[in-house]
């Protein structure tokens, strides 16, 4: 049996070369176990997946050259997504579909490229990030108690939180931060689905609210059972960016 | 029952991605589809266990074979073990999930003794019976390897069989064999009798009986079937170019320790320092072809997507064609933006040359290990480099701009006197002289950071009948080089003795080491390699209570006749070799390295192609 995945070839020199550097954006899926690898971690990995998958990547000049990557916004621990947005740039003209298929197969588990393209907006656009977060409450509550009080404390205002900084914690008030909270039931679980403010220096993750939620209620405890994935991303008007 | 992967449980504790498999290039197979299942255990954490390209390698041989499952084990971080432990979930393998017990083997690579609280705590944590002669045949088979296991017998008792020696082609040929002897219906035992009978390199302890002396001493090894061998001789793979070599490895999400592709260069080292281990176990000398490692640099760039590819050696100036292989990997790697490093640079071979050529710009500092502070000393250990070479490989290093460099020696050496330490600050400081003599030396000040380990007598060693220091002697001398260091420019730091006396006991010790290994388990030690968790007191009172006078293993100078317990191994180097350049030492003569002239060690009858050995009539 072979490893997961086959033996990648070298592309080298079949792509002729860009007389500027050409910016492609990439969409993906960080789900399962990849949830906890980190924002940093993904970073340090990013280059050697597309090194993997045979991308021709532009190298900044200078001393300690790297190639240019961004991200549209940090995923935090714990967290999956299945819109995850990067921008690379390339120096061969490498079509998107072969991109895509050299990121199949330099990619594994938890992580899928699904989109190539050729971005038109900038990522400062975004403004909204929408989330579906469940919540099982066990024995400490049934999922339509848990339902009930959580929409009271959502609907607090202010709703204060304490956010760890690179200066400092921090009290904010985060009812201005949400919207769209749509809150129900299914079996066991509790489903939160709201938007998240994801405005540069404004940015709310499920943690703050899941975090508000444990202090006031309880749950989710220690040992509660939840799940929190990023759906989209929209712009201030709500339209879905991409 | 909650499993090691369960997200609630992984949120709880600290970097999770360590227990999160899902890395590319992991291996997974259908439990359904294969015969025989490995456990592969690194007992450290998992940024250290992914560094090792042992575990690489031997992960690579066995899942090649179609019909052997092979997956990673690691030690959990404390704060994973402590949930574990309170919640009673069991230790799981990397890529399944499994149940670490559920499998037909579990392996142990054994990089450094201070890791044995880790082997039997991964035991435990897998529900697995500590001794071998508590597990029967429902229980996994443990295997060990690696450096260690050229001294098994302090964790003999806890194994059922180790492989001495290079692993590549004996760990298939044991699980082969374990297959075909499951299907024909044999017990454990009849499996171990067969394995330690027909596979070169294979030690089954429970096969030997040990006999003690009144002094304490072990008296002799008497072998319980009459068809095994009466000391095990280690296995080496003779062809370093047709030898398995892992075309991708996983490729970790977290930062490791060794986060880039390891190429190996070759195996064994020619010098033979005479404290050095590694420069004895691993002859003969065998080297891999450029045109082999150019392959596979290549191949293991476009499978890893790495950009950073280290040359890994003991001594890898010495490396025959060493400059065929950095000409042709530079090109390379400068068009593909990979940096390219080499560790441990030997100062004779140091040169401007190989310096602006490979190391890495990026790093303002250097690395030198003189060992020791007087020509005199120097040439007891066999460290065969020079006062002048060191000034010369400093002055290049300078005068390409670095200001920063890091000497590396050791205190408690036989024979050392006050001198000796004398000679350390002494160098230290010439070092710094040379920084301003040097033509185009850097703006900043210089940076000398002496780095002094304490000597731990090993086994095949020319040291091996040496007495360590007392801890007292060494930490005296560590204050009186402490005092000697007046220089701003110079920093000093030195090791731990503590750490050092416990593994002296730990690297000589013999079979009734275990009892006292089992009582540190049972007082909850754990991750003794790492400074927060080691205790000098609580190893003390453990020794104490399990009866174990430390300073019988560590202290006592072993007399030349005597039965030492690791002889049951036959590393290829002669006791007659040992014991000659031990005398060579004390009458301060040096020997050549093997490329000058042999010395006649023994290792040649290990064969192999390519060695520097001459060849046998
Ligand atoms: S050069 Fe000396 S210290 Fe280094 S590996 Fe060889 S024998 Fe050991
Ligand atoms: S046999 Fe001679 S050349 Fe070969 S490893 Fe021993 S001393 Fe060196």
């Amino acid at each position: 049996m072979l490893p997961e995945n086959e033996m990648i070839n070298e592309h080298d020199g079949e792509y002729p070369s860009l007389p500027e550097p050409r910016t492609v954006r990439l969409r993906f899926e960080k789900t399962g176990s990849l949830q906890f690898i980190s924002h940093l971690d993904l970073q340090r990995s990013a280059a050697r997946i597309l090194t993997r998958a045979g991308i021709p990547l532009w190298y900044t000049k200078g001393f300690n050259p790297h190639p240019k990557l961004v991200f549209a916004m940090p995923l935090p621990i714990g967290c999956e997504s299945v819109c995850e947005l990067a921008d690379v740039r390339i120096d061969r003209d490498m079509d998107c579909g072969r991109i895509l298929d050299g990121l199949h197969r330099g990619s594994s588990g938890g992580l899928r490229f699904t989109e190539c393209y050729i971005p038109e907006r900038p990522f400062r656009d975004i403004a909204w990030a929408r989330y579906g977060i469940r919540i099982a409450p066990g024995e400490l509550m049934s999922p339509a108690g848990f339902a009930e009080k959580a929409a009271a404390v959502m609907s607090e205002k202010p709703l204060t939180v304490i956010k760890h900084g690179k200066s400092g914690d921090r009290l904010t008030d985060i009812s201005g931060m949400m919207k769209d909270i749509k809150i129900s039931c299914e079996g066991e679980e509790t489903l939160i689905d709201l938007f998240m403010s994801a405005t540069e220096g404004s940015t709310l993750s499920p943690a703050h609210l899941l975090g508000a939620l444990t202090s006031r209620l309880g749950v989710p405890g220690p040992d509660t059972g939840y799940s929190a994935m990023r759906v989209c991303m929209t712009d201030a008007e709500g339209i879905i960016f991409r | 029952m909650m499993k090691m992967t369960d997200p609630a449980l992984l949120r709880s504790v600290s970097k999770p991605g360590r227990y999160a498999g899902g890395e590319f290039g992991q291996t997974v197979k259908d439990p359904a589809s294969v015969d025989a299942s490995f456990a592969f255990c690194f007992p450290d954490s998992y940024e250290i266990g992914m560094s090792n390209l042992g575990v690489r390698i031997l992960y690579g041989v066995l899942n090649r074979e179609e019909n052997i499952r092979c997956e990673r084990v690691f030690a959990p971080w404390t704060d994973m073990e402590d949930r574990m432990r309170e919640k009673g979930i069991l230790l799981c393998a990397h890529e399944s999930g499994e149940p670490v017990k559920d499998f037909d083997f579990l392996g142990f690579t054994l990089q450094y003794e201070m890791c044995y609280t880790n082997v039997l705590n991964v035991l435990e944590l897998s529900g697995i019976p500590l001794r071998a002669s508590e597990r029967d045949d429902s229980w996994p088979i443990v295997i060990g390897g690696g450096p260690c296991s050229y001294n098994p017998e302090p964790v003999a008792d806890f194994f059922d069989l180790f492989n001495i020696g290079e692993g590549e082609e004996m760990l298939p040929e044991i699980v082969r064999l374990y297959i075909r002897m499951k299907k024909e219906g044999a017990t454990k035992a009849e499996f171990l009798h067969e394995a330690a009978k027909t596979i070169e390199g294979v030690y089954v302890p429970s096969l030997y009986d040990v006999s003690y002396n009144p002094d304490g001493t072990v008296a002799a090894y008497e072998p319980v079937f009459d068809d095994i061998p009466r000391r095990v001789r280690k296995r080496i793979v003779a062809d370093l170019d047709t030898m398995y070599f892992p075309e991708s490895v996983v490729v970790p999400y977290i930062e490791c320790v060794q986060d880039r592709i390891m190429l190996e260069v070759f195996r064994g080292c020619i010098r033979g320092c005479r404290f050095c281990q590694a420069g004895m176990i691993y002859r003969p000398v065998r080297e891999k072809s450029p045109e082999t490692l150019m392959k596979q640099a290549k191949t293991l760039y476009q499978n890893t997507g790495y950009e950073e590819i280290s040359l890994s050696s003991l001594s890898i100036s010495d490396y025959t064609r060493l400059r065929e292989l950095t000409d042709g990997l530079i090109g390379w790697t400068e068009d593909k933006r990979v940096s390219l490093s080499l560790p441990s640079l030997r100062i004779d071979s140091f040169s401007k040359e190989l310096m602006d050529r490979v190391a890495s710009v990026r790093s303002s500092s250097i690395t030198f290990a003189p060992e020791a502070g007087t020509q005199r000393l120097r040439d007891v250990i066999n460290k065969n480099v020079t006062e002048e070479d060191l000034m010369r490989s400093a002055g290049i290093a300078f005068g390409s701009g670095k200001e920063q460099i890091k000497l590396y020696f050791m205190n408690g050496l036989p024979t050392e006197t006050e001198a000796d330490l004398d000679g350390i600050a002494d160098l230290a400081n010439r070092v710094v002289d040379e920084f301003y003599r040097t033509p185009g030396h850097g703006k900043r000040a210089p940076l000398v950071t002496v780095s002094v380990s304490c000597f731990v007598p090993k086994p095949f060693t020319p040291f091996q009948w040496e007495a360590q220091d007392t801890v007292g002697r060494l930490i005296e001398k560590n204050r009186y080089l402490a005092g000697k260091i007046t220089n701003r420019k110079v920093r000093y730091t030195h090791h731990d003795a503590c750490v050092s006396h416990v593994e002296a006991v730990l690297a000589l010790g013999d079979r009734r080491l275990s009892r006292a290994l089992e009582l540190a388990r049972r007082r909850g030690f754990r991750f003794d390699a790492w400074d927060e968790f080691f205790s000098y007191d609580r190893w003390m009172e453990v020794f104490a209570d399990s009866g174990i006078d430390t300073a019988f293993y560590a202290n006592r100078a072993r007399g030349e006749d005597e039965v030492l317990p690791w002889e049951i191994i036959d590393c290829g180097v002669t006791r007659e070799f040992l014991l000659r350049e031990k005398h060579r030492a004390y009458s301060g003569k040096t020997t050549p390295s093997c490329r000058e002239q042999c010395s006649g060690c023994g290792a040649v009858c290990l064969g192999g192609k390519d060695i520097c050995c001459p060849k046998m009539k």
